[in-house]
């Protein structure tokens, strides 16, 4: 079969991204989200047990005791921090994503699923494409993944992004987004405001709005942007734009739903373009080395080592918890959390925002100086 | 190192795979799934948008019913499914046989309203069915539509 459609070779990935990429993940889970804690539930929930139809879940009939899920999350902690570092790195990750998704399963066992499946994956993707060699605490930089694999790895990660974003359009198609009389977002935004109470940021604002114009184009451009990532994923470049349309679709998002899709937010910052970010910096792929790079390195490790500490503890000395807090819930004192909390969140959508307004300049300042190149 | 089949032959393998994952999300539902969440009712809204809830209220000693906040009544669950657990609820609840289950409901309600409400509950009402949202006066309706309700008695 030859499917000369997808562009592999945009795909490719300087290894010592990859790793750059390891390293500034872990920490963004590290400061903004945390991890999660299975270790609140346990088989005295039993009678609310409703997993999806198909499901792990129904292996154990049940969920199990206690202990399980206490083992379940230490795991889970010892997996990231080893990936963090660097250690073993493919099958850390790998083993990551499993006991993530098996913590899920049943937290997922209450009748309804949450998506938050990308950034649990996107290690497993990116461990088997060589995001270990680079940037670890043994110093040695390890074996690298041949391009062709690497490539093939990070094109169907893509796909993954992009199928997700259109099975949600597919199912509004089908819902009747379409329809010129149908208000789509502003029926689901209706009973997010009044049913939900989620009132805060510019919810307001889009209360107030009554244009059906207005409405339809909200329905119209989110249907163009889920259905087009798909389409998209055949080239990096074209991805990138749709990735770059998907952020400001997060932040409008959130702030007139009030949901924090934080989940992709994490891994679309992989394909930002960083050979144009590396020329910026003026860094070249010789200087971004890890000896160079030690001290700050080291200080990032030691750090995350003492928070990943105090997170064992938590599991193990402290009453049950939904999440184990990030950095900045530690600081202000939201460390009793059912999510990462608003605060949190809203200073990783403005990172988000920052990145994003960057990207576009950089972008701009590139395409006018390739004109003024070919003019001359 | 070698591979048996081309990168190609992969990615359609796994697009396929994919494809397949979101066809059987119609039919029912899975996890892990990458399908993503669709807010895909969109019902043409003139006048009126009409949503499904699910609500539960509480007796008191003296008759009156109340509405209860659920996300504090299940504080020990992820409040983003208490919906969703009441639904359960409304499901199990009905059946005569599940004495056992029947005796923690009750146990549970009991434990958990007193240490939220500190107020004395006869019994709970679990109330599904259609609120309507009227956009001209931009107000809620107070009735539920199409009511489907169970009773729990505390006592």
């Amino acid at each position: 079969m030859n499917l000369k459609i997808i562009d592999f070779k945009s795909y490719y990935f300087n290894p010592k991204i990859l790793g750059l990429f390891r390293v500034i993940y872990c920490i963004n889970v590290m400061i903004f989200v945390g991890l999660p804690c299975f270790n609140w539930l346990g088989s005295n929930l039993n009678y609310f047990f409703s997993p999806p139809l198909v499901s792990l879940s129904y292996l154990t009939g049940g969920f199990p005791n206690r202990t399980f899920f206490v083992l379940l999350t230490l795991t889970n902690v010892i997996l990231f921090t080893l990936m963090f570092l660097g250690i073993w790195c493919k099958w850390t990750s790998l083993l990551f994503t499993l006991v993530s998704i098996i913590g899920h399963t049943f937290w997922y066992s209450f009748g309804k699923i949450d998506h938050t499946l990308l950034w649990i994956i996107t290690p497993a993707f990116l461990g088997l494409a060589g995001w270990g060699s680079f940037f670890t605490v043994n110093k040695r930089e390890g074996k690298t993944v041949d391009p062709d694999t690497s490539e093939l790895i990070m094109s169907l990660l893509a796909l993954s992004i992009a199928l997700s974003m259109f099975t949600s359009g597919v199912q509004k198609i089908q819902g009747g987004w379409w329809k010129w009389g149908s208000e789509a977002v502003r029926y689901n935004f209706i009973e997010n405001y009044i049913l939900n109470d989620k009132r805060r940021l510019l919810a307001d604002f889009f209360f107030s709005i009554k244009s059906h114009l207005v409405w339809k184009f909200f329905d119209y451009s989110t249907l163009v942007l889920e259905i087009g990532f798909l389409f998209s994923a055949v080239n990096r470049r074209s991805f990138q734009f749709f990735l770059f349309c998907g952020v400001v679709f997060h932040i409008i998002v959130l702030l007139m739903f009030n949901i924090r899709f934080y989940s992709n937010l994490l891994v679309y910052l992989l394909f930002i373009d960083w050979p144009s970010i590396a020329r910026t910096f003026k860094i070249t792929y010789n200087t971004l080395s890890q000896k160079r790079y030690t001290k700050a390195l080291y200080v990032f490790f030691f750090l995350g080592i003492t928070l990943n500490v105090y997170w064992i503890y938590s599991i193990i000395f402290k009453e049950p918890v939904f999440f184990l807090p990030g950095i900045i819930d530690i600081i202000v004192g939201s460390t009793k959390i059912q999510v990462p909390s608003d605060f949190s969140l809203q200073l990783l959508f403005c990172l988000a925002t920052i990145i994003v307004v960057f990207s576009l300049v950089l972008y701009l300042k590139n395409r006018s100086s390739k004109r003024s190149i070919q003019r001359v | 190192m070698p591979r048996k089949f081309s990168r190609e032959t992969i990615y359609f393998i796994f697009f396929i795979f994919l494809l397949l994952n979101l066809i059987a999300d119609r039919y029912t539902n899975i996890y892990p799934s990458l399908v993503f969440p669709s807010f895909a009712r969109a019902p043409l809204i003139n006048n009126e948008a009409h949503y499904r809830v699910t609500e539960l209220f509480g007796v008191t000693a003296d008759g009156k019913t109340v509405k209860l906040n659920e996300d504090s009544v299940f504080y020990e669950i992820d409040y983003r499914y208490s919906r969703y657990i009441l639904g359960t609820i409304l499901k199990r609840v009905n059946n005569k046989k599940d004495v056992k289950g029947s005796l923690y409901i009750k146990n549970y309600f009991k434990t958990h309203l007193d240490s939220v409400y500190n107020t004395g509950f006869k019994g709970v009402f679990i109330i599904r069915g259609e609120r309507t949202y009227y956009l001209k006066t931009g107000k809620l309706g107070n009735e539920i539509a199409d009511q489907h309700a169970s009773y729990i008695p505390l006592n």
